[in-house]
């Protein structure tokens, strides 16, 4: 589901020499950096312009891109960097929003746990789960990203998975 | 998380086309600025307050009408006995079982065959009463109603408490009740079967796991109803209804733990700030756990809450302070060991604490970032901590992190995936998870 730490440092890499890599990081990533931006910014159209904004970054910044153990670490730097700036511009608290250019034609399961992680969960607990199920990050670099206690990072995420396994009911038994 | 991967997958737009486009234009220079990582280092504080509560667990199961009897219904009663009636439509008993050697004392030779349930009821109260196993102290009681009428189960859960509570008060006891109500048994009793508890106590215990997943089955089985309940308590349980409060006269109180904690700190009452304290089940006995800031630090506390020896404490006092430093193996992430580099450090903390941990290795020993411990040692202590042992485990996997200083660690145990991050330095566990994987 996500690619391997080594491979996405060796992706960005290429990136400044080889067209393809771009294009290749891209598919493998935009889903979750997606799932993240739709969990600050919420509303689809705007996390739309700002998924675009997000990879159009990464590829200038690749150029300056020295290897490192964590380059999911990058990229997420780059894709909250993005979203609050939106956010600053906007200035207004925004909702989930699903009515306009969301795909209509997507599975009711699909469309139930979208509801449930945007309805149910607080913004912090819905970011928590995205960045540990997700991203993979673990509770001590979420602490770190989002300055909270470790402990609150692991709050956060037991209090949203077990409101969205209540919300869900037997869709999550299996959750991992 | 495929399920939701899955869905934002199908929400995710596709505009890589758009992008490219866009670069045509768009030429900056762009460096990323990554975040020094911040690390706050703090045991896990849950602030509860403290109330007991007794739980009454109403669970709601279709009970297969293939067996001759016409049982409609199972009433479960724990306290540390455990009883099961099976009742028929009239809420007749149809058959008493005990649970466990305690409940057969209680049982005895009284046959309900026929008899209504509150009379049984009644009659394993006073039974249990008499023998010592309800009393001031232990004021806690489980009861289960197992059954497919929700409605139903409703009433004779609300009339049994209303019962239970009359006769408790009638021995001037408050008994302290809780009440939850499930459908679907049939996951739990595989799990009570395992681990030869009630549906009621196994429901309470998992309850309780999904909210802190460094409790375990094995570690909260034993548990009487009482210590499970002031550890529901403590998770604010939603679809749990509590009545009355369970009696804390067995445990040394918050006042005594935190004047114990304050001493130990060598700070005055007046001085601290944002006080929190809560009790909770760990390393196999219930604690206190104490959180305050003074002096502008953070101090957390981890004291034994029958006799108030303190396990555990952060910070740990510098040298510097003319105290001495010492590790502890506990999850407490510490701080990195070259600050505590002191000359005067030994393992002489005879001081007021009395902590338990078994090593006190100092770190007065040149520690520069080149001691380590190894990875051997390092897996060591996320399996004790754990509770199992190497040759149990399967998939292991061990990572050191060279710009965090961490060990990563994960390792498979019975259906459970387990994580763990040690600090390499100086052995103590940042981070631990535990998740139930199929």
């Amino acid at each position: 589901m996500h690619m391997e730490n080594k491979e996405l440092d060796e992706l960005i890499l290429q990136i400044p020499h080889d067209n393809s890599a771009f294009d290749k990081l891209y598919e493998q990533t935009k889903t979750i950096v997606f799932a993240y931006i739709m969990s600050i910014v919420k509303n689809y159209d705007e996390s739309s312009d700002v998924l675009q904004e997000v990879y159009i970054k990464i590829f200038l910044a690749a150029k300056n891109y020295t290897s490192m153990k964590k380059p999911l670490a990058w990229i997420y730097t780059i894709a909250r960097n993005e979203c609050y700036m939106h956010l600053r511009r906007k200035k207004i608290d925004q909702e989930y929003d699903d009515n306009y250019s969301m795909p209509q034609n997507v599975d009711m399961d699909s469309q139930m746990i979208l509801q449930q992680l945007f309805e149910v969960l607080t913004d912090i607990e819905r970011q928590v789960i995205i960045m540990h199920s997700l991203w993979g990050f673990k509770h001590h670099e979420i602490a770190s990203y989002l300055d909270i206690p470790i402990s609150t990072s692991l709050s956060h995420y037991r209090r949203g998975m077990k409101k969205l396994k209540k919300a869900g009911g037997d869709m999550y038994d299996k959750i991992i | 998380m495929t399920k939701l991967y899955d869905a934002f997958s199908k929400i995710t737009p596709d505009n890589l086309d758009e992008i490219h486009e866009q670069l045509q234009y768009r030429d900056e220079d762009i460096t990323v600025d990554m975040p020094s990582p911040k690390r706050r280092r703090r045991i896990a504080p849950m602030v509860v307050s403290l109330l007991a509560v007794i739980l009454v667990v109403c669970t709601v199961t279709f009970f297969p009408s293939s067996t001759s009897s016409t049982i409609m219904a199972k009433v479960n009663i724990d306290v540390n006995p455990s009883i099961e009636f099976s009742i028929d439509e009239n809420n007749k008993i149809v058959e008493a079982v005990a649970n466990n050697e305690d409940a057969q004392n209680i049982l005895g030779d009284m046959d309900f065959t026929g008899s209504d349930i509150e009379v049984g009821m009644n009659a394993i109260i006073g039974s249990m009463l008499m023998q010592g196993y309800i009393d001031e102290l232990k004021n806690s009681l489980l009861v289960s109603v197992i059954g497919d009428d929700e409605e139903v189960n409703e009433q004779l859960r609300t009339r049994l408490t209303a019962m239970i509570d009359e006769l408790l008060q009638s021995s001037s006891i408050s008994g302290s009740i809780i009440s939850l109500t499930l459908t679907d048994t049939s996951s739990l009793e595989d799990l009570a079967k395992q681990y030869n508890i009630s549906v009621g106590k196994a429901e309470i215990i998992q309850e309780l796991i999904e909210f802190n997943s460094t409790y375990t089955f094995e570690s909260l089985k034993d548990l009487s109803i009482h210590d499970l309940n002031i550890l529901l308590e403590n998770y604010n349980v939603s679809d749990v209804t509590l009545e009355g409060s369970a009696s804390v006269s067995e445990y040394i109180g918050e006042d005594k733990a935190k004047s114990i904690v304050l001493e130990h700190a060598g700070v005055s009452e007046s001085s601290i700030s944002e006080y929190e304290i809560e009790m909770d089940y760990e390393d196999g006995t219930m604690v206190y756990e104490v959180e305050f800031k003074a002096n502008k630090k953070e101090y957390e506390y981890e004291i034994n809450a029958y006799d108030g020896t303190i396990i555990d404490y952060e910070p740990k006092k510098s040298s510097s302070s003319s105290s001495s430093s010492s590790n502890s193996s506990s999850n407490s992430s510490s701080s990195s060991s070259s600050s505590s580099s002191s000359s005067s450090s030994s393992s002489n903390s005879s001081s007021s604490s009395s902590s338990s941990s078994s090593s006190s290795s100092t770190t007065s020993s040149s520690n520069t970032s080149s001691t380590k411990i190894t990875k051997d040692e390092a897996l060591q202590k996320a399996l004790s901590h754990a509770g199992v042992s190497k040759s149990n485990v399967s998939d292991i996997d061990i990572d050191y992190d060279k710009d965090d200083n961490v060990y990563e660690i994960e390792f498979k145990y019975n259906h459970y995936e387990y994580e763990y991050e040690i600090n390499a330095s100086t052995g103590s566990i940042i981070d631990y998870e535990k998740d139930y994987h199929d």
